[in-house]
């Protein structure tokens, strides 16, 4: 190949794959935004997990039923080694009840034994809110209920949103609310529904969310996706309208006697510092100009971000590079060769 | 030509036409943004403190007097605002003529809005521009009669932190006295006490305020604006900023596809040009057919989408309309230097 060509060859391929870094940057940051949204779906816990909208039923349910589906409840919970997250959606207090006897919810601390069964649970406030900050500069707590102790002061979870506290679910009774359980096994989850259901409490939402849905459903990845793939046609469509254009080129090299295979790896060879270099330079771009216009400055975690796009960027490019190669060389060199 | 080449033209014509649709919808937001963040430059400023509401369970809050005095006096001393913007009149529908409104407590906001171009004493009200032509004389709150003096003029949006540029071209505002908050319904009480913005408040005010309204059931959490308002902005804009980056690289890379294709369909077509020339077809000719089939995919099918959306959004009363716009101006560049390139091409060629 001559060495003008070459050049030219990786100017065009650089090109491609600079916008291609681009668009890799923006799915890599909504892969990696999705994934701290899981766990703010989850409440950091492990595995995948129910979100029921609980609402206050049509039934009638006297408060010594309820409390005794309350307790029957807990150790339902306690039996399946399960977790239960009660937090407000805008309604009641602006508080997390948990009930993790195992220790499953990382950020909350566990407690002694003994301490799960109390009447009223202490609450551990969240850093950085309202409630904390007033509580640590003149012990008053307005937001929290009467009677109920503050223990200390944790970091929020990353749903916590305007929470301001959690505490454990004492024997008062459950309010409505988003119940979160580290389950989507659906006998638990009727079981569980049943008890609330006893304690007046009836579903307007069941939500169950494997990982793998919840990447389905988040509009922002399955947006950045589909154009990283629309993108990936634009380029597979711009490659093979530019290596047509070298047909002629083909045939005659092929006629000397080189096969298809050696056209390929000489081309993907000689195209990898265009595409290595096109697509390191997109990832960068697109980082640093996302940091300028958002105003932010960008931590080391961001970093490890898009060194990772800029190799995943370069990866795949070099697989499309590839394919395009292999399919226009083998589809032309028949013709070609008679041409 | 396009026609002929339909498969091509229309997936180009296609993907270029949905990046600018999500591009015109994050510029929408980055505008709208910039727009509350420039309209809440006051509020920062005056140290303002804004709640978040948590709501009772199925039922209204039973906030007592004294709490609704305390924010009055602060209103009346200029200490506090508050306003009511879905819940007004809810069980009347004939109040203010049945069109929707925004009532505004304090009058320390014509100083903390001086762009809004209310009317000037209160109790008094004004409608927003498209509903001039109503005859509405006067508004009725609780026994209190409040006459509307006055237009506003076209596109007046009120930027509250937390209702992000409401337009008011069909509301009717009104400034009312704050005598009447005691003697509001429920849930009109309810959202006035919500949507309370003290100033420069101290701890004890806030406490204060929250404290009351918690023993009515009504969960307030405080934020101050100013150190707030510019996280959540950074956040947001970081979102659309990353939209926009990506969108460009998508519209670089759909148009390095489209100018090697459309260079290609003017080298098959240069036999048809010469003959086009040999029987008479002048320069101008040639490089109008060249430019039919330009903006055939990337020009007019964009253009009619991007009209739509400016029409959708103006009906559905988004903050910046104008961004579509400006999309859509950047594309007719584009496909004037594009049309330029194509036939410098082509004449080279001849």
């Amino acid at each position: 190949m001559l060495v003008n060509q070459r050049l030219w060859m990786n100017f065009r391929l650089a090109l491609t794959s600079f916008f291609l870094g681009i668009l890799t940057a923006f799915m890599a940051w909504s892969f990696q935004w999705v994934m701290e949204s899981w766990k703010e779906v989850t409440f950091d816990m492990p595995g995948d997990v129910t979100v029921l909208r609980m609402v206050k039923g049509p039934q009638i349910v006297a408060a010594a039923d309820a409390a005794s589906a309350q307790e029957e409840l807990k150790a339902y919970l306690c039996d399946r080694s399960l977790a239960l997250v009660v937090s407000s959606s805008g309604e009641g207090r602006p508080e997390a009840l948990i009930y993790d006897p195992h220790g499953l919810v990382a950020w909350f601390p566990r407690g002694n034994p003994e301490d799960l069964r109390p009447a009223i649970g202490g609450a551990y406030l969240f850093k950085g809110t309202y409630s904390e900050r007033r509580w640590s500069e003149s012990t008053t707590t307005p937001l929290l209920p009467k009677g109920v102790v503050v223990e200390g002061v944790i970091t929020a979870p990353r749903r916590a949103g305007d929470l301001q506290y959690a505490r454990t679910i004492g024997r008062d009774p459950l309010p409505p609310g988003q119940y979160t359980l580290n389950t989507t096994d659906p006998t638990q989850v009727r079981h569980i529904l049943d008890l609330l259901y006893r304690m007046g409490l009836v579903p307007q939402g069941i939500q169950r969310v494997p990982l793998l849905v919840y990447l389905t459903q988040n509009p922002l990845l399955v947006i950045t996706v589909l154009f990283l793939v629309a993108g990936h046609v634009c380029a597979v469509f711009y490659w093979s309208l530019y290596l047509r254009g070298r047909a002629r080129e083909f045939g005659i090299r092929s006629r000397h006697g080189a096969l298809p295979s050696e056209l390929v790896r000489d081309n993907l060879v000689g195209g990898l510092p265009g595409l290595a270099v096109g697509s390191v330079v997109g990832v960068l771009l697109a980082g640093v100009l996302v940091a300028a216009i958002g105003q932010v400055r960008l931590a080391p975690g961001n970093f490890l971000t898009l060194a990772g796009a800029a190799a995943a960027a370069a990866a795949i490019v070099t697989v499309t590079w590839l394919m395009t190669l292999y399919v226009i060389i083998r589809t032309r060199y028949e013709v070609n060769l008679v041409a | 030509m396009a026609l002929r080449r339909w498969p091509t033209t229309l997936a180009l014509a296609g993907m270029i036409a949905l990046a600018c649709m999500v591009l015109s919808f994050a510029l929408v937001d980055v505008l709208s943004q910039v727009a509350v963040l420039r309209g809440a430059k006051q509020l920062r400023e005056r140290h303002a403190v804004i709640f978040t509401p948590y709501y009772p369970h199925g039922e209204r809050s039973s906030v007592g007097d004294d709490t609704v005095k305390y924010l009055m006096n602060l209103i009346d001393r200029q200490k506090a605002y508050t306003t009511i913007v879905f819940n007004m009149g809810l069980d009347d529908p004939n109040f203010a003529g049945g069109h929707r409104t925004l009532v505004l407590f304090g009058d320390v906001i014509p100083k903390l809005f001086p762009d809004l171009q209310l009317c000037n004493r209160a109790p008094c009200a004004a409608r927003g521009a498209k509903i001039a032509g109503q005859n509405i004389d006067s508004v009725s709150i609780a026994g209190e009669s409040i006459p509307v003096v006055k237009t506003l003029p076209a596109g007046a949006t009120f930027f509250d932190v937390g209702v992000a540029g409401l337009p008011l071209d069909r509301r009717i505002v009104i400034r009312a006295p704050t005598k009447v908050l005691p003697l509001l319904q429920p849930t009109e009480r309810e959202e006035a006490l919500a949507r309370a913005v003290l100033l420069d408040p101290s701890e004890a005010v806030v406490d204060a305020f929250v404290s009351g309204c918690a023993q009515g059931g009504l969960f307030l959490v405080p934020h101050e604006v100013a150190i707030e308002q510019p996280q959540k902005f950074r956040k947001i804009m970081m979102t659309s900023a990353m939209y926009i980056v990506g969108m460009l690289g998508f519209l670089g890379l759909v148009f390095a596809a489209f100018v090697s294709s459309a260079r290609l369909t003017m080298r098959q077509e240069n036999r048809a040009f010469k003959i086009r020339q040999m029987y008479g077809a002048t320069p101008i000719h040639i490089s109008l057919r060249i430019g039919g089939f330009l903006a055939a995919v990337a020009l007019v099918p964009q253009v009619i989408v991007l009209s739509l959306l400016v029409v959708f959004l103006l009906m559905t009363g988004a903050p910046a309309p104008g961004a579509a716009l400006w999309v859509m101006l950047a594309l007719i560049l584009t496909f004037v230097f594009l049309w330029f390139l194509s036939v410098r091409d082509v004449r080279a060629q001849e």
